[in-house]
């Protein structure tokens, strides 16, 4: 596969006091004098939107020029593309959910994508194994998350822990690991009067499991006030949180690497309502996300994951049951959009086959827009044997 | 005088298996037996509070409000206040108990059987009473009777979209072209019973399929509200059915005795012995601790009790302090340890949804995880220190050393203590104290 792509990370000239934080941790840290984002020196930026619940591809990305799609699921389909409220052309054989005007924008753009009928690592149906496998990255081990690796991998590069930040109160699998990522969620930095927090980072510092993420929360939060500032944020949760993702990445210093999760596609029943409603949300969020970018948006991949598809026959409520190939998005300045890539594999069975690992596409982008060597690339997606490869020319080389 | 007697022992009985201590706690003299004999009796909150009828009712009242009409208004506003209130009221009982183990005990089924209130009005206006007459009766039960009653209750029926799931071949689904969803069938082999088990081996696509076909017509009548969990009939896909390799004849009767199967199976009693072991010991079960639980369920004929006093009697159960507490544990020991008055409650309801765990709204039907590694964030700990900082403004005029002794008794560290002897102020002292590292851990 071409490397032509390849743009080695430029190592900014603070490596050797980043590497130096990164070693001796919590004393330094627990000065608070510096910014743990001082160092990511270099201007690509990833964001990764999980749809926890499994994404119904065919309803989001629709194959129409498939001849099965209006026998087995016409209860599921938008409108045709030309008739009012019907789908957005993809280019002759696939529509997008009418419900996405700013990610038909983006595409008639040339900076959306979409990647179809790609398979998960592992196929159980299950949502919770499935978004295991998806988050750790690999099928043996659950001790660490793809993105947490990442992190690494780029912390040692240009330097700094906190190359990567979640937005939500908790931290999911795909941002667990040996690196202590940053995390904000809404609220989290109202104000305790600056004496008594700093009595409560004392005690909580040296602690083996709370010490890493209290003391990143109190190194962060000036930070994150200030950052957060400029923009004002009045949209549904998902919107807020892609927006407040976009400003942080977008930030001097700011980090790398952004982690929403967000879980409204498990559509069982009433799937028109529900999708629409869904995706519509996504829509505004990835348009949010963009104005939050500002001119790092240029720069910017946006990627939508998923567990599974969803079954192509419609169920007996109006909606799908758990599949296995989906959909993915990808969205940024970065990207070489204005298109759909697929193996298709027609329809036909109770689900649509998966025939593009979901780690050729992430590997894809980690190795052509964040530079990722082969030896990096293995650090994030090890074991993933013979038939996965990165995806050439997704990014702007 | 609280504090007296209260041993290292006592106070992880409170914090491990109960929900924090609190000031007026009578201090039990063995921990062991104080908290056996909450594993004997009948819960004192089952018949009190609104009947399954009542919420239906309300459920029913909205439905049949036209649309955008001042009625239906009313009828939302109705079913909102139910929510609120039923959610309050459990709250308050995790708060006020004097049974904190029976109560983290309903919690934790509650929550292994989690309705997602969200996903429907029925389970939005029966979620309380799920817990109420389906979870509480049966914590010192059997599993499989925990299971029957889950399975039959219109909370879960809705709550996993069995309420509309019919057979094809059944009179109605011949008619209508109506189907199954197998939402419930699915997530009560994954969830409930047997699990996924290694590589996914447990059960196939066929057994999902198979038992989803014997739950058709297992739904919910709001028309009649006293009448909750009906078979339609002419719902029901004929034929037999076979799943884990047990046929059944095709009776509307056949899910109670696969249910029966399925809540009995040794499968099954790994899976809930392996999820006690990590809720009461360590994010990392041991495999002699699970066979433990696994023997005692066996022996009892999957008797709940039973299992949680072989969790009890397990060495590690009673290493301190080794499960971070999720956000829901915090605000709740929290307010334990400061005796919160009731009209808080609503405050500790609303603050724990702001931490990450909106009550009866876990965004999956898995529940709540209990793992260290999904709460212990940067944004979690700064939630809690500034949940802290304000919650304590109500109660500066708590005796420190009460509330101290409340909370942590012998199990604070030399460095807390240390702390708190330096800080004068009641408020900061409280404070410090929930954001000790001690305090985060049960």
């Amino acid at each position: 596969m071409s490397h032509h792509h390849h743009h080695p990370l430029p190592v900014g000239p603070n490596l050797t006091r980043r590497a130096t934080l990164g070693g001796i941790g919590a004393a330094l840290a627990l000065s608070r004098i510096r910014p743990a984002y001082a160092g990511v020196a270099f201007a690509q930026r990833l964001v990764i939107i999980n749809l926890r619940g499994g994404l119904d591809g065919l309803a989001t990305v629709v194959p129409y020029g498939d001849p099965n799609l209006a026998t087995l699921r016409a209860a599921l389909t938008p409108p045709p593309v030309g008739q009012t409220g019907g789908m957005f052309d993809l280019g002759g054989f696939y529509g997008l959910n009418p419900a996405m005007p700013n990610m038909y924008a983006m595409f008639q753009a040339n900076q959306m994508l979409a990647v179809h009928a790609v398979g998960n690592i592992l196929n159980s149906r299950s949502h919770f194994a499935d978004q295991t496998a998806l988050q750790s990255g690999e099928l043996a081990s659950t001790t660490s998350g793809w993105m947490n690796r990442l992190a690494g991998v780029l912390s040692f590069v240009a330097g700094g822990s906190e190359v990567g930040v979640v937005i939500g109160p908790g931290m999911p699998t795909i941002a667990q690991g040996p690196l202590q990522l940053a995390s904000y969620a809404g609220s989290s930095l109202v104000a305790t009067p600056n004496t008594l927090a700093a009595l409560v980072e004392t005690l909580g510092a040296p602690d083996p499991l709370i010490g890493a993420p209290v003391q990143s929360g109190f190194n962060d939060k000036a930070l994150f006030q200030g950052w957060l500032s400029g923009q004002k944020y009045t949209g549904s949760p998902l919107v807020t949180a892609l927006q407040q993702a976009g400003v942080f990445l977008n930030s001097p210093g700011g980090p790398a690497l952004a982690v929403v999760e967000t879980d409204s596609f498990d559509t069982h029943i009433n799937q028109v309502t529900r999708l629409t409603t869904a995706l519509a949300d996504l829509d505004n969020a990835m348009a949010a996300l963009k104005l939050g970018l500002g001119a790092s948006w240029a720069n910017t991949v946006v990627m939508t994951i998923t567990e599974f598809g969803r079954t192509v026959a419609v169920n007996g409520c109006g909606g799908s049951d758990h599949g296995t190939g989906f959909a993915m998005f990808l969205a940024g300045g970065a990207v070489v959009g204005g298109r759909v890539i697929a193996n298709w594999p027609g329809l036909g069975q109770r689900d649509l086959a998966g025939t593009t690992d979901v780690r050729s596409v992430i590997m894809g982008v980690l190795r052509d827009h964040l530079g990722l060597n082969a030896t990096q690339l293995a650090t994030v997606f090890p074991n993933t044997g013979a038939g996965v490869s990165p995806i050439g020319g997704l990014v702007n080389g | 005088m609280f504090g007296f007697g209260l041993t290292a022992a006592v106070s992880q009985a409170f914090n491990r298996f109960g929900l924090g201590g609190r000031p007026d706690d009578v201090i039990p003299s063995d921990a062991t037996a104080w908290l056996t004999s909450q594993l004997t009796g009948t819960d004192p909150i089952v018949g009190t509070g609104p009947t399954q009828s009542n919420c239906l009712q309300i459920v029913n009242n909205f439905q049949v409000a036209p649309a955008h009409s001042a009625q239906q208004a009313a009828a939302r506003l109705a079913l909102n206040n139910l929510l609120a209130n039923e959610q309050v009221a459990y709250v308050q009982a995790a708060i006020s108990t004097t049974t904190p183990f029976h109560e983290r005990l309903v919690w934790f089924w509650t929550n292994h059987f989690a309705v997602q209130q969200a996903s429907g009005v029925i389970a939005e206006g029966c979620a309380g009473d799920f817990v109420r007459s389906a979870i509480r009766p049966f914590v010192n039960d059997t599993f499989v009777n925990m299971l029957l009653a889950v399975m039959q209750h219109p909370a879960m029926l809705d709550s996993l979209n069995n309420d509309v799931s019919v057979g094809p071949q059944s009179p109605h689904g011949q008619g209508s072209g109506a189907g199954i969803n197998e939402n419930l069938s699915r997530e009560t082999l994954e969830l409930f019973t047997v699990g996924l088990g290694a590589g996914g081996t447990n059960f196939t696509q066929a057994d999902v399929d198979a038992l989803a076909y014997m739950l058709t017509g297992w739904t919910v009548s709001t028309v009649n509200p006293s009448q909750g969990f009906v078979i339609a009939e002419s719902w029901h896909q004929p034929g037999p059915q076979t799943m884990l390799g047990q046929t059944y004849p095709g009776s509307v009767f056949d899910a109670f005795e696969a249910l029966e199967f399925l809540g009995t199976h040794p499968q099954t009693y790994l899976h809930i012995a392996t999820k006690m072991v990590a809720h009461f010991c360590s994010d990392s079960p041991a495999d002699s601790e699970v066979q433990a639980v696994v023997n005692a369920l066996t022996a009892s004929g999957g008797s709940l009790s039973a299992a949680a006093q072989a969790i009890i009697a397990l060495p590690r159960a009673w290493d301190v302090q080794t499960k971070l507490r999720t956000p829901q544990d915090f605000i709740l020991a929290a307010s334990r340890a400061v005796a919160a008055p009731n009209y808080d409650t609503k405050s500790a309801m609303l603050d724990i949804a702001l931490l990450g765990q909106p009550v009866w709204s876990p965004p999956f039907p898995n529940g709540w995880s209990d793992m260290g590694s999904d709460w212990a964030s940067p944004a979690q700990m700064m939630l809690r220190t500034n949940w802290t900082n304000t919650f304590c403004n109500g109660f500066k005029n708590t005796d420190p050393v009460l509330t101290v002794t409340t909370a942590l008794g012998p199990l604070i560290s030399p460095q807390t203590t240390a702390m708190l002897s330096r800080i004068s102020a009641t408020h900061d002292k409280l404070t410090v104290l929930f954001c000790s590292p001690e305090f985060q851990r049960r």
